[in-house]
């Protein structure tokens, strides 16, 4: 399945969308595709995860308006082949998706 | 470093662990056969054998073609807890039941839950005494530097951990080198550190800037030569091992830290530079593997989690030792440490 995955960056100051195209299954989470998007695509994109299993929280982001863990969100449930991801809300961000937590 | 745990039930494909507590509470193995194939490995224990009696196993079912497959690359075998009551699993086993859900899309009440061993622990690494100092190979400590928890080789875990051992281990070890930290730190206000450690860290921080600095366009992706060296050492040094596939595995290595030079960064940030780190962590990852081989290589015998296919016994008379793995300019040299056996001498493992 393609997907168009456009994420909220911010570095030195500057804030700017970058669109990434890629080709994963459904089943893919957030988090994967965002790895997936820094191994194969572009390294520069920061975004914080540990566990990668729902339980430690630290890899919450918004996608499409709505905040959810990274991990545990799947590409094919969110409804749409456009995803957007931003950073959580009320939080300084230091850098792309990595907010001060 | 050559005593690697492997933890016998990962969920494929993404690797997350199904906890030990879902054969505690009667789980059950199978192969593609339908059958309880632990009776053929340890009759006694069955399911509950030790972590790398379980995970031999499971290897053997695969080797033998009695496991399923995922996607045509990835043997795996069954997790059943079909029997057992929906009731006391949900009370028990939540975050069992929230991960197979979420991670393989079944419900384990109508489906087996796919599993097969993944890497888990290392029983060696740092070279630590018992107050957590860590020691050079000849044994002095290295002023001011402790360590605690999985990086520290106490050898509290011999070659084989025990389930649950890494958190007493965590506990007690966190504690031991953490106020032994905080003394020295409060006796040396001054902050005055020895000269050659400070060369040391000053050479360090120039390494770091260096692959900050160097803004490349070409070059190979860190992540490629991550996925390579994981598939060099597992191939290698993985479940079963023998003198040839780790020797061809350290010559795979010696190529993959040669294509470590060519990486290339992107990220020439100095905030929350991710990609820096982990190309950090390459380097690190590839020096260990480099140790991890090496061990294995030479210990020509079988104990806990080192599996040798060319020498299946435990060699007391000439192995009832440590390998103490360490660097010498760009050259890594193997030494050895007697085991010292205060009460419990090791007994003959038998399932």
């Amino acid at each position: 399945m393609k997907y168009k995955i456009s994420v909220r960056r911010f570095r030195d100051g500057v804030q700017f969308v970058q669109t990434y195209i890629i080709e994963a299954p459904p089943t893919t989470t957030v988090l994967d595709a965002l790895i997936n998007i820094r191994e194969d695509l572009d390294g520069t994109v920061a975004f914080r995860y540990a566990c990668r299993m729902g339980v430690c929280g630290v890899c919450a982001v918004k996608v499409n308006g709505r905040p959810v863990l990274a991990c545990t969100t799947k590409l094919g449930d969110l409804g749409s082949h456009e995803i957007y991801i931003e950073p959580i809300q009320d939080k300084n961000i230091i850098k792309d998706l990595v907010v001060d937590i | 470093m050559e005593f690697v745990q492997w933890h016998p039930t990962a969920l494929i494909p993404s690797g997350i662990l199904i906890s030990e507590a879902a054969r505690a509470e009667g789980a059950y193995l199978v192969n593609r056969e339908g059958e309880r194939f632990m009776k053929r490995y340890a009759p006694q224990q069955m399911e509950l054998a030790p972590r790398d009696v379980v995970s031999r196993a499971i290897a053997m079912e695969c080797k033998a073609g009695r496991g399923f497959m995922w996607k045509g690359k990835l043997c795996y075998v069954g997790l059943d807890i079909r029997h057992l009551d929906p009731s006391r699993v949900k009370e028990r086993l939540p975050l069992l039941l929230e991960t197979v859900k979420t991670y393989a899309g079944i419900d384990p009440f109508s489906e087996l839950i796919p599993v097969a061993p993944a890497v888990h622990y290392f029983m060696g690494v740092i070279h630590t005494d018992l107050h957590g100092r860590v020691l050079d190979p000849y044994g002095n400590w290295i002023k001011g530097l402790w360590a605690a928890g999985e990086v520290a080789a106490v050898s509290v875990h011999g070659a084989n951990r025990l389930g649950s051992n890494s958190l007493s281990e965590c506990a007690v070890w966190g504690r031991i080198a953490g106020e032994a930290a905080a003394k020295y730190a409060l006796e040396n206000r001054s902050g005055a550190v020895e000269e050659y450690i400070r060369a040391i860290a000053e050479e360090e921080e120039r390494r770091i800037l260096y692959v900050l600095g160097r803004r490349e366009t070409g070059g190979i992706p860190a992540a490629h030569v991550k996925s390579a060296s994981q598939k060099v050492v597992t191939k290698g040094a993985g479940i079963f091992r023998n003198a040839e596939s780790t020797a061809e595995a350290i010559a795979e290595l010696v190529k993959l830290m040669n294509n470590f030079r060519n990486i290339n960064i992107n990220d020439t940030s100095r905030i929350y530079n991710m990609e820096l780190r982990e190309v950090i962590e390459l380097d690190g990852m590839l020096q260990a593997a480099y140790a991890l081989l090496l061990g294995a290589y030479l210990r020509t015998e079988s104990r806990g989690a080192h599996y040798r296919i060319d020498y299946p016994k435990r060699d007391d008379k000439h192995w009832l030792r440590h390998t103490i793995v360490y660097k010498y300019g760009d050259s890594f040299i193997a030494a050895y440490q007697p085991v010292k056996i205060e009460g419990w001498p090791p007994e003959m493992r038998q399932y």
